[in-house]
């Protein structure tokens, strides 16, 4: 589904240029389930705003499902994005000012469909996260997990087929930690490409495969790696 | 599609921000206020002015004491100066320029203040002060006012020097006034009879001809026509009295009409203030102007009148109104420049305050257009709130002063509401622009990590 082949990243900063991303490789097929880890500021984000297509790198190639993303426009990219893509960011990212069945609405604001259709996935959406009796309330009224679960209601609003997702479970309880994992097995049982990004490896080992990122190269997790977490 | 998406995003937006948004638009608000109003005011004096002039007919020729400048081309330049020395003009001139056969018509005019009195049946004296008016009988086409009731004094009548006076509708209110006021402390439903009377006396004079003559004037102090009063220590009788005009400057509410001869003998008055000539036709008029200006200048060696077309007086005042009508424009546009660039303001703002939202919507699939649209119509959408409020506001402004205040009445084109809230809109337009491409420029994982 997706081929990346020596993507670099890197950003300006006051000590000249830090390279955040040097020559990765990573390649994944239509429906695998990925959990990638790596300690902090080693640019899990940054690979994710790339395999989003939220950023381009510096260079290297990018197939998405045949597609080379580094020739595509942005306005295509955006097109692509909406249709295909569900994300759920590392903050939540909610619009405060939106309630929250506007902010889980939002992907759908930009799609051709018909006002009822819409209203019944954001329903659905809601419903699988557990908060469809909060629809109308405000980001700021809701906890820190109710937020998660909204970002991830909203992130699969649009049937994606490939979920990215920074951290969902960063801030959750064991027990809601564990029905959005249940949620997750079962996008993947339907078919849906997962790529989770986190910290724990209690929740990594429910994917099928672990990357480990570090020294801005993604590597396959194996026991060596494992022990110098 | 995009335009009904990004509209309802701009409408969302704003009701986000409402306490910001009250405030940014309050600029436009007044401006557009401060423009509806003067732009009224203008229009409505223009107007009034024009209908009074105009209504003099295009034949006249005024003949004014003092010189107008001439510009190059001969046409009165009456905004570089009109000297304001005192009158010599008489009756004589007057007299001449009857003479002429070209001539359809003079008006001499003597205009002086003076008082009236009146004592009714009770003996009770009211003295009321007002415009005395020395003129003849074809001041009545001039001024375009007809009476009341009663008559209009006759030139016999001027020649004999009787002493005859046709009063303003004011003035005549205004003697009528103090007995008015007994009656209703009398008995106030004896009162709303007596106008009820008054009213179907008035229609029935209509019906009848509107001749209603001195000797069979209505009872008591219903009218003073054929009663006495006293101006300047003589005795006059009341012959008319004319209808009410409610206009600005040239009202002949508070005349006290009078033959030109009769008012030359009783006030210490020598000269006319002006006199009005009206031609026999359009077509020479330049050379009917000529023929008056000889005529006078027989008693004046030295030229100290001017004679004035209508034409000529109409375009002074177009002149005033085109100036007018700059200032207007100048004051709307350093108005909404000034409040284009408090709603540039808040909206640059506004875009850094929602930086991450901006980055959110980007990356969920709100494309570059669609984010410009968005904040663009969210501008547009602030300056035409502030227009439409303004307009509003203005448009009551109108309504109440021409409903309370009967000086003179305020114009409200269409135009001007057209101009007010598509200046509103072109505000809107070009202060968002900026504000709106720099919100779609942003690029949405920069914006996603902004704090
Ligand atoms: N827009 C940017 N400008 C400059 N530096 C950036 C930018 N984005 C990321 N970086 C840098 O890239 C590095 C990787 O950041 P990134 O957010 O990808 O880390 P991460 O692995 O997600 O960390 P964490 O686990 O804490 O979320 C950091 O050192 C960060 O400072
Ligand atoms: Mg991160």
């Amino acid at each position: 589904m997706m081929t990346l082949s020596n993507i670099n990243k890197s950003y300006k900063s006051a000590a000249g240029r830090e390279s955040v991303l040097g020559g990765l490789d990573f390649q994944i097929d239509a429906g695998e389930y990925v959990a990638i880890m790596g300690s902090s500021g080693t640019g899990k984000s940054t690979l994710m705003n790339i395999l989003g297509t939220l950023e381009r790198p510096d260079c290297g190639e990018y197939l998405f499902r045949g597609k080379k993303i580094h020739r595509m426009s942005n306005r295509k990219l955006t097109l692509m994005r909406n249709k295909e893509i569900g994300f759920v960011f590392q903050n939540y990212q909610l619009i405060p000012n939106l309630s929250i069945y506007q902010n889980v609405m939002l992907p759908l604001e930009y799609h051709r469909k018909g006002f009822m259709k819409k209203r019944d996935r954001v329903r659905k959406a809601l419903m699988m996260v557990g908060l469809e009796g909060k629809s109308r309330q405000k980001p700021q009224q809701l906890s820190g997990g109710q937020k998660q679960r909204v970002a991830i209601a909203r992130a699969i609003v649009n049937e994606p087929s490939l979920l990215l997702a920074d951290e969902p479970t960063g801030s959750l309880d064991e027990k809601t930690t564990e029905s959005i994992l249940k949620l997750f097995d079962h996008l993947h049982q339907r078919g849906v490409t997962i790529i989770l990004i986190t910290h724990d490896m209690e929740v990594a080992k429910r994917a099928e495969r672990i990357m480990y990122l570090k020294g801005g190269l993604l590597k396959e997790h194996t026991y060596e790696t494992s022990q110098s977490l | 599609m995009k335009l009904v998406k990004a509209f309802k995003m701009a409408l969302l937006g704003i009701w986000g921000n409402k306490f910001r948004v009250i405030l940014s638009i309050f600029g436009v608000i007044i401006g557009v206020f401060a423009v509806i109003v003067l732009s009224a005011i203008a229009l409505g004096v223009k107007d009034t002015v024009m209908k009074q002039m105009g209504s003099l007919g295009a034949e006249q020729i005024m003949v004014m004491p003092g010189r107008v400048l001439k510009d190059d081309g001969g046409a009165h330049n009456f905004l570089s100066g009109v000297s304001s020395s005192p009158s010599t003009l008489t009756n004589t001139d007057a007299e001449e320029i009857g003479k002429l056969k070209s001539v359809e018509s003079v008006t001499p005019l003597l205009e002086t203040v003076g008082r009236i009195q009146y004592e009714s049946q009770f003996g009770e004296a009211r003295t009321v002060e007002g415009m005395l008016v020395g003129t003849s009988d074809s001041y009545q086409e001039v001024i375009h006012t007809s009476l009341e009731e009663g008559r209009f004094f006759t030139n016999d009548e001027g020649a004999n020097k009787d002493r005859v006076v046709v009063l303003g509708s004011g003035i005549h209110a205004s003697l009528m006034n103090q007995n008015q006021n007994q009656d209703l402390m009398d008995d106030e439903t004896e009162t709303n009879v007596e106008a009820e009377k008054k009213w179907w006396q008035k229609l029935l004079d209509k019906f009848t001809g509107n001749t209603v003559n001195a000797e069979e004037a209505p009872t008591a102090e219903e009218s003073l026509v054929g009663k006495e009063v006293i101006i300047q220590g003589d005795t006059f009788t009341v012959v008319g009295v004319l209808e009410s005009v409610a206009t600005l400057g040239m009202t002949s509410n508070s005349s006290i009409l009078m033959p030109v001869q009769t008012a030359l003998d009783v006030t210490s008055t020598e000269n006319l203030t002006n006199i009005y000539v009206k031609a026999d036709s359009i077509e020479n008029l330049d050379q009917v102007e000529k023929e008056v200006h000889g005529a006078v200048g027989l008693n004046h060696p030295e030229t100290d009148f001017s004679t004035v077309k209508q034409t000529e007086m109409l375009g002074a005042i177009e002149t005033v109104t085109k100036i007018l009508q700059v200032m207007l424009i100048g004051i709307t546009a350093t108005a909404l420049v000034i409040s284009g660039a408090g709603i540039m303001n808040v909206m640059v703002m506004s875009v850094r305050e929602r930086t991450r939202e901006i980055g959110i919507r980007k990356a969920l699939g709100a494309s570059t257009l669609e984010i410009l649209l968005q904040f663009l119509f969210e501008t547009i959408l602030l300056c035409l709130a502030g227009g439409i409020i303004g307009l509003l506001l203005g448009y009551g402004f109108v309504q109440w002063w021409n409903g309370a205040i009967t000086i003179f009445p305020l114009v409200l084109p269409i135009w001007v509401i057209q101009l007010a809230l598509g200046s509103s809109i072109l505000i809107g337009c070009i202060c968002g622009i900026y504000p709106a491409i720099k919100a779609a420029r942003l690029q949405p994982s920069r914006a996603l990590r902004f704090e």
